[in-house]
């Protein structure tokens, strides 16, 4: 009986050093935060506040990124910010769970896709427009804005934009002695100046169905999607993009799928790491302006220059089509307490030099004008990425739909572009198969 | 009574485990699998809608087929592989703990980014076994695109992970008493011989046990394809636990990835029942007087 005396005693002991270690830590946060702000009520008006900012990236955007929080909490004394910050992977799952839960961060680094997925009437996130003064709006152009727009409410800021543009390696185009393609026929035709296993390019499933549907589009000037995520495309057009798909894989142009796959190409590591494109076998790739960067570093360690070749376009194209959408938005969650707080945090790291200098350009090349004229003045704004999207904005094309990236629909162009690659269907069966399921996903999307 | 409630009280953290961690995720999937759920909204209740889909699905049938394969490949496959070399560790060698720890290794390593890297240096076309059969004259083998190839691939991530059902066999071969060996070499039984006429029938309860754990874990394996092919080339390496991923926390549909996990469990469920039904043709104790005597 002692024993079972003293053993739950020492287990309530436990649980209660657990609670009270809870509960007392609680206290004396909040003790601080009365007292700070008691403090802060005599020197100064402003209110002690905390905010969670949650964003997804790698070491260096963590660094820049927490150097900013320093200095502006430096600033303003009164907000803290608590940093919440994780790789890609998984990041969307906890995100959707933190949305589902309520328990989402203050202010949040977002994806483009996911205003569909978490704010289909624009009501999932606060609606920056009412903050305009605060976020320093004017330093955005309204069709930037519009990106981040749902159903008239501003529901994230646009850091950066990225699109698809064509990159090749030079080295080995001069060597070869092909052109750097400006028409699609150019690319064609450089395929044959290419020794065999070597290619002008390298697409994997998902670039090979955005190079193709770009094609279709400035052939047939309808944009694939239309923003509200229905079909545009019809079968006869979506056959348009899978036979100049055949026609890459045929003129040697583009790699097969099973050649990338053969080097253990999978889709999840990118495409510019795969042997032979580092080591100019495979000598360009339709790549996102906000990759390239990255991706030039080992090919200029290997001695070889990649060059921006920029959109191909026939003579007949009726649009550029070209693929230009944010990389990436900031949001504030719509149960934010302090809206205004939040406010003045992302217009300092957005639009304040202090805090543009502090987060540099890891986030893309920024589409503020003000963040753009500091960067630009300490000289930070040059190379791959800035010269691809100055083509892309050069060349406006046609609406983007936030759908066009929606994973599932991604399986579906990867398993038609791995059919044909594979020599499993025909365009025509192809074209037909896509067509159906293309639908089916849609209608399950959008619901 | 007493006794009792200490029991209970030191057996309490495994429970509340298994309550939190496995009935309850048991129980919510059975529910959620009759639902449309995408996590942002509620769970609508659907009725076997989602099982109607899961068979009209031609992913599915692909997914299923590539499930199957890998099983029937890697199961026999890891067994052999581990009898193999438990067998070789049974004997007396110079070093002997040092290889019994080092042939574990690959165990703890498991499925991570690291092996995946080195899977890839491993089995693509210009990798190590590739330029292993271009000495003895044979062609490069496209591991990773075929679908064959891309299955042994992942296969073999499984099958070299042999630690744990290597050191069961060994503790089975050790439990075999060596008078048996003794008699058989009286009686002028060869090696093989005495290895398929001794040593098999009496690793029997042991080669079940291990032939059960395996199967279920081949069935629920999720990192070799998730890492390696992504479930490629052409939903070859697509097996279930990939798809149930992918329609859960890829393309949110929590209803449909529960239904496809159901039936993943009553598959394994069928194969293991299967197992255990015909164990009593094959599986031998000695302790039933089969053996000896």
């Amino acid at each position: 009986m002692k024993k079972l005396v003293a053993l739950a005693l020492a287990a309530a002991l436990g649980i209660s050093t657990l609670l009270t270690g809870c509960g007392s830590s609680n206290n004396s946060t909040s003790q601080k935060n009365t007292n700070s702000s008691t403090k802060t009520s005599e020197s100064q008006p402003a209110k002690q506040v905390t905010l969670r900012f949650s964003w997804w990236g790698d070491d260096t955007r963590h660094q820049a990124t927490l150097n900013a929080i320093k200095l502006f909490e430096q600033k303003y004394p009164n907000i803290k910010i608590q940093a919440e910050y994780a790789g890609w992977d998984g990041y969307l799952d906890k995100q959707t769970t933190q949305m589902a839960g309520g328990t989402a961060a203050d202010i949040m680094q977002i994806n483009w896709n996911w205003l569909p997925l978490f704010s289909k009437d624009g009501n999932g996130f606060y609606d920056l427009n009412k903050l305009s003064s605060e976020l320093g709006l004017d330093n955005y152009s309204k069709d930037i804005l519009a990106t981040g727009t749902v159903n008239g409410k501003l529901n994230g800021i646009p850091v950066a934009m990225t699109g698809r543009v064509l990159y090749v390696n030079k080295t080995m185009y001069d060597k070869y002695g092909a052109t750097i393609p400006k028409t699609w026929d150019d690319l064609i035709n450089d395929a044959s100046k290419f020794p065999n296993g070597s290619y002008p390019i390298v697409t994997g499933s998902y670039d090979s169905w955005l190079l193709s549907m770009t094609y279709a589009e400035q052939e047939t000037g309808k944009p694939f999607l239309t923003t509200d995520g229905k079909l545009n495309f019809t079968q006869d057009d979506i056959k348009t993009a899978l036979s100049f798909y055949k026609t890459l894989l045929d003129k040697k142009v583009t790699t097969p799928i099973q050649s990338i796959a053969a080097e253990g190409g999978n889709g999840l590591a990118p495409i510019a790491q795969l042997p032979s494109f580092l080591n100019g076998k495979f000598a360009g790739l339709f790549e996102w302006t906000s990759a390239i960067s990255k991706e030039a570093t080992p090919i200029k360690q290997n001695n070889m220059e990649l060059v921006t070749a920029g959109l191909p376009m026939n003579s007949d194209a009726k649009t550029s089509a070209a693929i230009l959408k944010p990389s990436m938005l900031f949001a504030i969650n719509k149960d934010c307490k302090y809206p205004k707080e939040a406010a003045t945090f992302l217009n300092f790291i957005l639009n304040d030099p202090q805090g543009v200098e502090a987060m540099g350009t890891n986030r893309g090349i920024p589409v503020s004008k003000a963040a753009l004229d500091t960067l630009k003045k300490d000289g930070k704004i040059s190379g791959l990425e800035y010269e691809g999207l100055q083509i892309l904005e050069s060349k406006p094309g046609l609406p983007l739909s936030p759908y066009l990236e929606d994973p599932k629909l991604q399986q579906v162009y990867d398993q038609t572009i791995d059919k044909i690659s594979y020599n499993q269907e025909t365009v025509d069966q192809a074209a037909k198969e896509m067509y159906t399921n293309l639908q089916n996903v849609l209608s399950q999307i959008t619901k | 009574m007493e006794n009792r409630r200490i029991g209970l009280l030191y057996i309490l953290p495994w429970l509340i485990g298994l309550v939190i961690f496995t009935i309850y995720p048991f129980v919510t999937s059975l529910i959620l699998s009759f639902t449309n759920y995408n996590i942002i909204n509620a769970p609508q209740f659907i009725g076997i809608q989602n099982y109607v889909n899961m068979f009209h699905d031609s992913t599915f049938w692909t997914s299923f087929t590539a499930t199957l394969e890998y099983v029937v490949i890697t199961v026999p496959l890891k067994l052999i592989f581990s009898l193999f070399i438990a067998f070789i560790l049974n004997y007396k060698l110079k070093g002997i703990n040092f290889y019994r720890t080092a042939y574990y290794i690959p165990s703890i390593l498991g499925g991570n980014i690291a092996i995946a890297v080195l899977w890839k240096f491993v089995f693509a076309n210009t990798g190590l076994v590739n330029q292993v059969l271009g000495v003895f004259g044979i062609k490069p083998v496209g591991w990773f695109s075929t679908g064959l190839g891309a299955i042994f691939t992942i296969s073999a991530l499984r099958v070299w992970e042999f630690g744990s059902t290597m050191v069961i066999f060994l503790a089975g071969l050790k439990d075999i008493p060596q008078e048996l060996y003794e008699a058989a070499a009286v009686d002028g039984a060869g090696k093989i011989k005495t290895f398929f006429k001794v040593t098999i029938p009496l690793l029997t309860p042991i080669i079940f046990f291990n032939l059960v754990m395996q199967l279920i874990q081949a069935f629920q394996e999720f990192n070799g394809p998730y890492m390696i092919t992504q479930g490629g080339p052409l939903y070859k390496t697509y097996l279930l636990p990939m798809m149930i991923y992918d329609n859960s926390f890829k393309f949110f549909n929590m209803g449909y990835g529960s239904a496809i996990s159901w039936f993943l469990f009553i598959i394994i469920m069928i194969f293991t029942m299967f197992v255990f039904s015909s164990s009593k043709y094959w599986v031998f104790y000695s302790d039933e007087g089969g053996g000896e005597s």
